[in-house]
């Protein structure tokens, strides 16, 4: 074989063709993994510092908030365009690179990220006037939301008005008032913005005006009567919907025939109103919350086999429905799996990647997930029942942890001597080798630098 | 029959034990290399004797790096050159979709600067220093033995107690052994180091770019 020779300029033009050859195929390879792999979600971990808890709203489990990930106070896990919520204020999560949040939200009138003003509250116990006069359009390179809990002062218009020219995309945000509507106060005096983001309170009556919210891709609609007849408008640009309702109980089938395009739907009610679903034929992401009612999750029939995100919490019959859910990604089980249901829903979802498990259920053994190629991220809620197997699982990147008392915080301690690679970054992967080797550049250096000087000195003989 | 390169066969005497050296001081390195202080210290005594050994014959290295731009036929550096970056991105490509992540990363930071220098490093040192000393003895030989010292290297990594269970190593050894040859494959042909850079450089750009920080056997 000519390969196991020297090196020869001969060969070397016999292969003229090689690399013209390699390039065909390794073009069709390229092309050929893109095609086995089409459009992956990505996750990303998002720490958030500051007094309070924090959610994820766009896929929030047992509306838990989190107080404490393995590593970083008020870490969770979240995808571009998910709604992150903290104590009362919102984040709109647009940006990968802002994956760390130092909340401030001291202030009644203002709310910073990351020491940037983020948010201004509109309230009846603090003047905005004097801000606002010597408000400066640097102030507002990172203002991101309006929290509208008062009606606007007539004083404050123009203002808002300049704000809008800068930042016409502000989310807003509307608090529930029982005696006035903040919503129609806004459309009378300042109606200046696009928001992509809007959360109001939004009674039977009220529903056709969400009409005007035209650019809003995402609504968080707080339905405040227990009865709801009409249907949505069409939002054209609405991707996202979360609906919270403590006391409805009865929303219209019909309620999002006019947006079938809704992608990730959060019904945060508590019962599930599976009719809802019937249209959404472009739907990926599902989170339900039961609440104390138990669900028949057998009624949700085929609008699971292709959602990448499902999260139900609440008690449910009909848990081997799931198995349908064989592309999802990101899964919360009910409360009262079993852990059969557990060991046949990790068979057969092989691209999970997020588990979100409530510990008091009947899983005693988390053993099943350590066969799950993809799995990064683990959430358990309320008791861990297989510690066991958590330590063992090197491939989780995120894990969250219930943190009640001093034994759970003694546990999470272990954790982190256990699982060394759960660092909680995008990726982390095998590849890379020490950093430590970019030493042997300056030694290489060092070493010719003083064999040079050794054999130009006195006394040695060149070799 | 042309005459092999002088300069290689000038060093053929002390080729094989300097290569067989250097590669036992990087599998040590990694080896010791992920334990806490105070052996961590330890591992830089082989990573020096690697040092020296290169040192000894820095044409060598340099010689490698010069490699970078010297080519008979530009046309047919570019053409190796494009296949090394297009021998990356598969790796990459296949990399990321196996674990479930998007195939392009959605933004870069800083540390894929570090991840790129590594990799770039352990080219030097693997298909140009040890590669580029046994080339002129056996060039099959040459591709082979510094596709097993950087395989090794690499699982030595990983075989450290805090490192214990975290990758199957047995496969992660054959997949590393398998990109290597093919590595030292594409370095012979193309008789330049620039493609196997390219490849590994692309490789770690697209695979680490979203990293936040390093991952934990780095530092």
């Amino acid at each position: 074989m000519k390969l196991f020779s020297d090196t020869t300029p001969r060969k070397i033009r016999y292969y003229r063709w090689l690399p013209v050859v390699l390039i065909a195929l390794l073009t069709l390879a390229v092309l050929l993994i893109i095609r086995r792999y089409p459009g992956e979600k990505r996750f990303s971990v998002v720490h958030m510092y500051g007094k309070g808890g924090a959610i994820n709203f766009s896929k929030s489990y047992q509306l838990g908030f989190f107080h404490a990930g393995i590593k970083h106070k008020g870490a969770l896990l979240a995808e571009k365009g998910d709604i992150l919520g903290f104590n009362n204020s919102f984040y709109h999560f647009t940006d990968f690179l802002t994956d760390t949040l130092q909340m401030d939200d001291s202030g009644d009138s203002m709310v910073y990220v990351n020491g940037k003003l983020h948010s201004l509250v509109i309230n009846k116990d603090e003047d905005l006037l004097p801000w606002f006069r010597q408000m400066k359009t640097t102030d507002l390179d990172k203002l991101s939301a309006i929290y509208f809990a008062a009606p606007v002062p007539d004083s404050y218009i123009n203002f808002l008005k300049e704000i809008a020219r800068t930042r016409p995309n502000l989310s807003l945000v509307f608090e529930e008032n029982d005696s006035y509507s903040l919503v129609t106060d806004y459309f009378k005096k300042a109606d200046f913005f696009k928001p992509r983001f809007v959360s109001l309170p939004v009674t039977n009556a009220s529903l056709p005006e969400l009409a005007r919210w035209k650019n809003a891709e995402c609504l968080y609609i707080n339905l405040a009567d227990s009865i709801i007849s009409s249907p949505l408008p069409a939002i054209p640009s609405m991707k996202q919907c979360i609906l919270y309702s403590d006391y409805v109980v009865s929303v219209s089938p019909d309620f999002f025939n006019n947006n079938p395009q809704l992608e990730k739907l959060n019904l945060l009610l508590d019962r599930p109103f599976y009719s809802l679903l019937s249209p959404l034929d472009k739907l990926d992401e599902l989170i339900l919350n039961n609440g104390d009612n138990t669900a028949d999750l057998k009624e949700l029939g085929n609008k699971t086999e292709a959602l990448s995100v499902l999260i139900i919490s609440g008690k449910c019959t009909g848990i081997d429905q799931l198995l349908k859910a064989k592309k999802v990604k990101w899964l919360g089980l009910p409360e009262n799996t079993s852990q059969a249901e557990f060991d046949q829903l990790t068979a057969s979802s092989r691209k999970l990647q997020v588990v979100e498990l409530n510990g008091n259920s009947g899983i005693s053994s988390y053993a099943s997930l350590q066969d799950l190629p993809d799995l990064s991220a683990l959430v358990i809620t309320d008791t861990v029942t297989d510690k066991t197997s958590l330590a063992s699982m090197k491939q989780l990147r995120y894990l969250s942890l219930p943190m009640e008392n001093k034994a759970d915080s003694a546990f999470l301690q272990d954790m982190e001597k256990a699982l060394p690679g759960c660092i909680i970054v995008a990726n982390s992967g095998a590849c890379l080798g020490s950093g430590w080797l970019l030493l042997l550049l300056p030694l290489v250096i060092a070493f010719s630098l003083l064999i040079r000087k050794k054999i130009k000195s006195p006394g040695h003989a060149r070799t | 029959m042309p005459e092999p390169d002088p300069f290689i066969a000038a060093l053929n005497k002390t080729a094989v034990r300097d290569a067989l050296l250097c590669s036992t001081g990087l599998v040590l390195f990694g080896y010791f290399i992920g334990y806490p202080v105070p052996v961590k210290l330890a591992a830089f005594i082989p990573l020096a004797l690697a040092g020296y050994i290169i040192s000894r014959q820095p044409g060598l290295l340099i010689r490698a790096a010069g490699d970078l731009t010297k080519e008979s036929s530009t046309v047919q550096l570019l053409l190796y050159v494009l296949a090394g970056f297009l021998m990356g991105l598969a790796a990459a490509f296949y990399y990321r979709g196996s674990y479930s992540m998007p195939l392009l990363p959605g933004f870069f930071r800083g540390f894929v600067l570090i991840a790129v220098c590594i990799g770039i490093l352990e080219e030097l040192v693997f298909r140009g220093f040890i590669q580029g000393i046994l080339q002129g003895r056996h060039a099959g030989l040459a591709i082979g033995i510094a596709a097993l010292a950087h395989a090794c290297y690499k699982a030595a990594l990983f075989l450290s107690p805090a490192a214990e269970g975290s990758h199957p190593l047995y496969l992660f050894f054959t997949w590393s052994l398998g990109a290597f040859i093919l590595l030292g494959l594409l370095r012979y042909y193309s008789r330049s180091l620039l493609p196997p850079v390219i490849v590994h450089a692309v490789f770690d750009l697209l695979v680490y770019a979203e990293n936040a920080e390093a991952p934990w056997w780095v530092w």
